[in-house]
């Protein structure tokens, strides 16, 4: 797969990707949302204007969840994270490519959050905040203790580098 | 009910009236003209004038229990009349100090404190109200205190700002003339609109004679909210002067309520200079400083804007303040490199003015093709750099890079449609040039 705005920072830093078992997890959720949310459009679609739109719905529907399957595969593949001296870095996105850089000094605090499908596989997210309220920095399906390891190290150099606001 | 702590200052004893006033008119509006008619004016007097002695009670036991003092590193704050609170300001935090002054207090010689803190959703603790002399006594403290004087000065030579005389060691002072401020709000789109609007409703009552009254102030009120916006600026950014003193920024405007906005110049994080198409003609431009302080706060527009640093004028007017809030800065001095001609495919109209452009102290940025706008970010405000690159600038090999300041949500600083792999580089670059040594921290 060509990753433009990606490749270069190839050869500079070792990306490290997401568990691939946030698969599942997305998985998950994406099913706890789709499956009544198509059953109910099925259900009324049936009982207003008949099978024929039932069937509609139905297939539609089908076509929308492959849609996210696929997207949900290809993001999970792609999501990746690397340290490098003195910025952490992060890629994402399948429609829209994203990088984003954020130097350790400027992290103000970090977030570790875990859903309930991501704590079946035992996943937790790590986002990172800085003083701005645009900044994009979020590495989801990390294993626990390689999120508690990452957390240590960015507390441990940001500590080391800080710069205020 | 407890009084103030001891040992603290109290607010100025003629707050409770000043703020019980509010309650009046509160009561008048309450009530309305139909409550007035069905109640008889004596009646409804005696109405207003009942809930008018409760309200300023009230406001006299919040004054009454409302406290105040300054210490080395924080201002602390107690009052509340059910629920007690005690507020502790680290000086440290502090991003902006404002006197503003409304009408009424004005009168009696009266002035609101407002600060704004690094993180703080609202106005930290509005201290309302205190005499003009305390509240800029301190102001003054607190800005010490606070460690952020740009300057070595050895007094703060303010004057009132009724007075004429402009105050002697201070430097770039930029005013907008009354005659310029409404010119240039005359020509804002929402204003020349307003023939089109009034030609329309006149049409719409030679078609339809039976147009109700209702129909009808429907349409002054959609009017009115249009032009509110210039109204409104013509009026906030009335007398304004801006300029650089020991404490830093200082701006003054406001015909009714008048506001003095104190931000120390290392809390600006960017500068932009706007130029709306309908001012070209004029050659008049509007400048705005971003900071933490009004990142998620501010009066309303003041998120989505940034504070206005000149509301018009000329060029040369921006390129001097800027020059002050960003020293070092010339904007005119600034050559931006454009886009690769594939840009045109994405951005037909616009292509031609983005620009980006790595001066010595700044990051400059230049898009829009009818308002165009220019942001000047010094590197060390950069908090993160980000690189994004949509489907339809994938195929033509384009990319767009974002920084992420503290109160840039005004800032237009992205850098769309740039090749690839001088996206990357940038990028890059960027994130080397954060680095540059800054003033010690702050947060």
């Amino acid at each position: 797969m060509e990753h433009p705005i990606w490749n270069g920072m190839d050869g500079e830093v070792d990306w490290r990707p997401v568990d691939p078992r946030l698969v599942w997890v997305r998985l998950i959720n994406l099913a706890l949302g789709a499956i009544p949310a198509t059953a109910l459009a099925v259900v009324l679609s049936a009982w207003w204007w008949g099978a024929r739109f039932a069937l509609l719905a139905g297939v539609l529907a089908a076509v929308l969840i492959v849609s996210r399957v696929i997207a949900i595969v290809r993001a999970v593949r792609v999501w990746a994270y690397a340290e490098a001296d003195e910025h952490l870095l992060i890629r994402h996105g399948i429609w829209t490519r994203r990088l984003s850089i954020v130097p350790y000094g400027r992290l103000q605090y970090l977030d570790l959050t875990a859903d309930p499908a991501s704590r079946v596989f035992g996943l937790t997210t790590v986002k990172l905040h800085t003083a701005a309220a645009t900044t994009d920095a979020t590495v989801p399906g990390l294993a626990p203790d390689e999120a508690t390891a990452l957390r240590d190290r960015l507390a441990d150099v940001s500590g080391a580098r800080t710069e205020g606001l | 009910m407890k009084p103030a702590a001891a040992g603290m200052d109290r607010l100025h004893p003629l707050t409770p009236l000043i703020k019980g006033v509010r309650s009046f008119w509160f009561v008048i509006a309450a009530i309305s003209w139909q409550g007035f008619a069905q109640l008889g004016v004596s009646r409804g007097a005696m109405i207003v004038a009942a809930f008018g002695v409760l309200g300023l009670a009230w406001s006299w036991i919040g004054w009454f229990v409302t406290g105040y003092e300054v210490t080395d590193d924080e201002l602390r704050i107690a009052d509340g009349i059910l629920t007690r609170s005690r507020r502790t300001i680290p000086v440290a935090r502090l991003q902006a100090v404002d006197v503003v002054r409304p009408l009424l207090a004005r009168l009696f010689g009266l002035a609101e404190l407002r600060l704004e803190v690094a993180g703080g959703s609202k106005t930290e603790a509005p201290l309302s109200y205190l005499t003009l002399p305390r509240a800029r006594q301190l102001r003054r403290d607190l800005l010490a205190a606070s460690g952020t004087h740009d300057r070595p000065e050895p007094q703060d030579t303010d004057t009132d700002p009724d007075a004429e005389a402009p105050p002697v060691a201070e430097t770039a002072v930029v005013t907008v003339p009354a005659r310029r401020l409404l010119v240039a709000q005359l020509i804002t789109p929402q204003i020349l609109f307003l023939p089109i609007a009034v030609a329309v409703t006149i049409w719409l009552f030679a078609v339809d004679p039976d147009l109700t009254l209702l129909g009808l102030a429907g349409v002054i009120t959609a009017v009115a909210g249009i032009i509110f916006q210039p109204v409104k600026e013509a009026f906030v950014n009335y007398g304004f002067t801006g300029k650089v003193t020991a404490d830093g920024l200082r701006i003054r405007h406001g015909l009714i309520e008048q506001r003095q906005q104190t931000l120390p110049l290392r809390r600006v994080t960017a500068v932009t200079v706007r130029s709306p198409l309908l001012w070209r003609p004029a050659g008049w431009v509007r400048a705005h400083v971003a900071s933490a302080a009004y990142s998620t706060t501010g009066a309303g527009a003041e998120a989505f804007t940034g504070r206005s640093l000149l509301p018009v004028g000329t060029r040369d007017e921006a390129r001097l303040i800027t020059g002050e809030v960003l020293p070092g800065v010339d904007i005119d001095d600034v050559v931006y490199r454009g886009l690769p001609s594939r840009a045109r495919w994405r951005a037909p109209l616009r292509w031609r003015f983005f620009g980006v452009s790595l001066t010595g102290d700044v990051y400059a940025v230049r898009s829009g093709r009818w308002t165009g706008s220019e942001a000047f970010i010094p590197y060390e405000r950069i908090l993160s750099v980000r690189v994004t690159q949509g489907r339809w600038q994938r195929a033509l090999r384009l990319a767009t890079v974002h920084v992420d300041l503290a109160g840039g949500m005004s800032v237009r600083s992205a850098a769309r449609h740039r090749d690839v792999s001088e996206a990357v580089t940038l990028a890059k670059d960027l994130i080397r040039r954060s680095r540059t040594p800054r003033p010690p921290a702050q947060d």
